[in-house]
């Protein structure tokens, strides 16, 4: 049985349809992530799990029973839900301590005194806070802040542990390593997790599976690894890795339907794309469709390069040099493509010179449906 | 959020309890007969249409636009001298202003009378004594009410005023002097503009509160025979034999077509700025018009206007209450110090009794207006139901109810409801519900100022961490409020202790507070007016404990938070 199910949820604002016809499922200890740009529903879902936002049409399940249905008129509130919300602004409370706002949750759960001080004590040490009981929040920083949110909802145990964009608010450092903590301390907790986010690597560090979600709708629902190599479109493509897309048609395909021939004609090259993971989309042979390529999948050389196919001549318009990468805007016929370069990759013997050929490697090409 | 019935099931109940009594008003005019008929309409129209009202409308629109006009001319001079020039003791003069508040504008309207009665006012006396020249000024005429009216307003205008002073960006100002001009030049042609919105909502506000007052009319006007439509309500039920019951009502209903209508343009001004009391917490960089040797004339323009508005009443006050009386013979002032109209004051038969009612008022209004106004303000902010906008208009309905209109409301349906009056009559109940509901307005927008402030996300957090919709009220929402429920709560005690027109009707014998006793003692004969004098400086110091008691306090509370949180 899902941990929580959605079936065919809408929800409308006014004319603007916020979520679309949405159904997602979230199996027993996997963390799973909602990715989106603004706007997209990813919170609008959250919040409606959580019993802060009602639905229009569709039910939401949690353990197999239902817990929002407008047809039945069933709407089991908050605080009956034995959920967690961490918000992406803590939402700590000023006039209490960090011991008072931990031990919120368990005293509204009418635990005895004795119980409540233990399970205080494991929550802040297992957020790495112990010792800080008796501040008040604004004597912590943003991430301390952010640690007594986590611990102050994993205290009395919730079914389900929901995330809206927890770490936005911090600053990039604290962030990144905060992501990693938080992936292992929900791995060993155990608990199931959904998480809201826009960011692309943050979903990838954190999740098991991700939803891409676009204007209320599913994009694509799938491990970050396959979500990385097949984007279902170019909606996908784009959000999810730094990547040139370009319009193309494809020409011919081999019988194995492993590799094809592809004409671009905004930098007017013919290029050989080969699929590593078996067949090439087949609707997209004799249709328009795009090509993606990621930035720092192409080589960019100086001099003409020695290979086969997929060399391009172009000129760098601007460099973005930023420490350890580099990235050339070249101009390719009427296409501008971004190229990154690290410093001590192979595939970038490139100085300062304007004229340039980059490399395509055929196994990096892939072919995208229109979004 | 999905948001709780249980703000909105109390504001269906505040409806039931505060709002009944207008009906009773309106059916309190129908029932009773007013010049022989009584068919309403017809009567009503009668009224309407006569010569007497148009005189009182008159008289009341005179007063209340004169006495809003002064008001804010003051308010906005002093504002701008303390908030925008180099004007030394800045930090003094700007608490100042809240002194007036200290004497309820019945006590005000004795020391005026004391000292511009044209006959027996000290003032004039000494004029005489020293100038040779005739009563200067007589309070008992038109311009004499605005000026009483205008000098009380100050507390209320600049508390409305100076904080949009104290938000002005500098730099407009500054624009316009490097362009050339001078200070007043940008007072007037920069300055003022701007706070064109502030200004006008001051103004309107004053007017309200002087088209709806009773106290300066009553003992100012009504000796020169100047009648307002408070009086005329008044007056139409007490010193009338047998009382015309009908017509107060009828005037009472007048009275609130033109108060309404006024409210009306007022809370359309004012719309957006309700949901925005919150301050940024960022005050502009200081920077201040210089006025070097002319900043002691702004002083003294300060000093001038706290003179009138405070320290010449209230000195006054003192004096008299330390006389026995005055005498004048043979044309010279002579002062014998007592203390007997201390000792007078005290021994009224009914002091004790008003001084323990006055505080029960005091402190049940403050609670339970408070309470009430935490609820509706909480159903007009945050229940993200369709009702909202619907709270947010019923709580404005007291604002456009003159205290007198509402005591007379109460009075009818105290009188015309079976069975209550038994359990009523005689207590304070009718007092704290008549001021409760007269002071609710303002309760809610304190409330709203800090309730504004608390983040959805705190209670949502609360909600989802498993405590209910109370709870959360309790525990997260209330507490985060305390500094806009203290506010009510002070404001409304205070208040309380002042407010005249909505219990004069309304107080017996066993309920008779202070201001009520202040007021009977006053009609009596001249010698009781020194001991008048010594009873409301009691009134005042009250009033003064109540307002720096809480400030104590609160410097108190926030010295211990410090010390206990260094560890």
């Amino acid at each position: 049985m899902d941990k929580i199910e959605a079936k065919n949820v809408v929800k409308k604002y006014g004319k603007v349809v916020a979520v679309d016809d949405v159904s997602l499922a979230v199996k027993e200890g996997e963390i799973l992530s909602l990715l989106g740009p603004s706007g997209c529903g990813k919170t609008t879902i959250l919040r409606a799990i959580a019993g802060l936002e009602d639905i229009d049409e569709g039910e939401i399940l949690l353990d197999g029973k239902v817990i929002t249905s407008p047809k039945q008129r069933l709407f089991v509130s908050p605080e009956k839900r034995q959920l967690g919300l961490m918000f992406q602004s803590y939402a700590l409370w000023p006039h209490m301590k960090v011991r008072a706002n931990v031990a919120y949750g368990l005293k509204v759960r009418k635990y005895s005194k004795e119980e409540i001080d233990k399970k205080v004590k494991e929550s802040l040490e297992t957020v790495g806070l112990s010792g800080l009981e008796e501040r008040y929040p604004s004597q912590l920083s943003g991430g301390q802040q952010q640690r007594v949110a986590l611990a102050r909802n994993i205290a009395y145990e919730p079914k389900v542990l929901l995330l809206d964009e927890p770490l936005s608010n911090l600053d990039r450092r604290v962030r990144d390593r905060m992501r990693t903590e938080l992936h292992i301390l929900l791995k060993r907790i155990g608990i199931t997790a959904v998480y809201v986010t826009h960011d692309q690597e943050e979903a990838f560090a954190i999740s098991d599976r991700i939803i891409l979600m676009k204007d209320g709708k599913i994009v694509q629902e799938a491990a970050p690894k396959e979500l990385y190599d097949e984007p279902a479109n170019s909606f996908a493509a784009d959000f999810i890795g730094r990547a040139n897309l370009l319009k193309a048609k494809v020409l011919e395909v081999d019988e194995k339907g492993k590799s094809a021939k592809i004409e671009v004609p905004e930098i007017g090259a013919t290029l050989v794309c080969r699929s590593e993971f078996g067949e090439l989309p087949k609707d997209c042979a004799g249709k328009p469709c795009e090509l993606l390529v990621r930035y720092n999948e192409i080589g960019i050389f100086e001099s003409k390069p020695d290979f086969r196919e997929n060399v391009i001549k172009g000129e760098v318009i601007h460099r973005d040099y930023r420490g350890s990468v580099t990235d050339h805007e070249v101009v390719v016929g009427n296409a501008t493509i971004i190229v990154t370069s690290h410093r001590f990759c192979g595939m970038s013997k490139v100085g300062e010179r304007k004229d340039v050929y980059l490399y395509m490697p055929p196994e990096a090409i892939r072919l995208v449906r229109g979004a | 959020m999905r948001g709780s019935k249980v703000p909105l099931i109390f504001s269906l109940l505040f409806l039931i309890i505060f709002i009944t009594p207008i009906f009773y008003l309106i059916y309190g005019s129908i029932i009773f007969q007013v010049g022989g008929s009584t068919l309403t309409w017809e009567a009503l129209i009668k009224v309407m249409t006569s010569a007497r009202t148009g005189y009182l409308l008159i008289n009341t629109l005179v007063f209340a636009i004169g006495g809003a006009l002064l008001a804010t001319v003051l308010a906005t001079t002093y504002a701008w001298i303390i908030v925008r020039t180099d004007v030394p003791g800045k930090r003094l003069l700007e608490l100042l202003p809240i002194l007036p508040l200290t004497m309820p504008f019945l006590v005000k309207a004795f020391s005026w009378i004391y000292l511009f009665s044209p006959r027996t006012g000290i003032a004039n006396i000494l004029m005489k004594q020293f100038l040779g020249i005739g009563p200067v000024f007589n309070i008992y005429s038109m311009p004499g009410l605005i000026f009483a009216i205008g000098v009380g307003g100050l507390p209320l205008a600049y508390l409305t005023i100076e904080p949009a002073v104290k938000s002005l960006n500098p730099a407009l100002e500054e624009a316009s002097r490097i362009a050339g001009n001078g200070v007043l030049k940008t007072l007037f042609k920069v300055t003022i503009p701007v706070l064109i919105p502030a200004i006008l909502s001051a103004f309107l506000l004053l007017m309200i509160i002087g088209l709806e007052n009773f106290d300066y009319p009553f003992m100012l006007g009504n000796p020169a025979g100047i009648s307002t439509l408070a009086t005329e309500v008044y007056f139409s039920i007490f010193e009338t034999q047998p009382p015309r019951y009908g017509m107060a009502s009828i005037i009472s209903i007048i009275y609130l077509i033109m108060t309404i209508s006024v409210v009306s343009v007022y809370i359309y001004v004012t719309r957006k700025t309700y949901k925005f009391v919150v301050v940024t917490g960022k005050a502009p960089r200081e920077s201040v018009h210089k006025l070097h040797r002319w900043k002691y004339v702004g002083l003294a323009i300060c000093f001038l206007i706290l003179f009138f508005a405070f320290l010449l009443p209230y000195s006054t006050l003192v004096l008299m209450s330390f006389t026995p009386f005055l005498s004048a013979a043979g044309g010279n002032i002579q002062f014998t110090f007592t203390l007997n109209n201390y000792v007078a004051a005290l021994n009224l038969p009914l002091f004790y009794t008003a001084l323990t009612n006055t505080i029960s008022l005091g402190l049940a209004a403050g609670i339970i207006g408070t309470l009430i106004a935490a609820f509706l303000s909480y159903a007009a902010l945050k229940s993200k139901v369709r009702g909202a906008r619907f709270v947010d208009l019923i709580t404005s309905i007291p604002l456009a109810f003159p205290g007198i209109v509402y005591g007379l409301a109460l009075f009818w349906t105290f009188l015309l409801l079976p069975g209550i009056s038994n359990y009523i009559y005689g207590t304070i109940w009718p007092l704290v519900l008549a001021l409760v509901f007269v002071r609710l307005p303002y309760c809610v927008r304190m409330i709203s100022g800090s309730l504004i402030q608390i983040a959805d996300e705190l209670e949502e957090s609360s909600r989802v961490s498993g405590a209910s919709w109370g709870r959360t009220f309790y525990k997260i929402v209330m507490p985060l409020m305390r500094r806009g429920l203290l506010n009510s709560f002070i404001y409304t005690f205070i208040n309380s202790l002042r407010e005249l027109g909505a219990v004069v009707l309304l107080v017996t014998a066993q309920s008779v507070v202070l201001i009520t006793l202040l007021l009977h003692l006053q009609s009596q004969n001249a010698f009781a007016l020194n001991t008048v004098a010594a009873a409301s400086v009691f009134l005042s110091i009250f009033i003064m404990i109540a307002i720096a008691l809480p400030a104590l306090f609160q410097h108190l509370l926030s010295w211990r938070k410090r010390k206990s949180s260094k560890g």
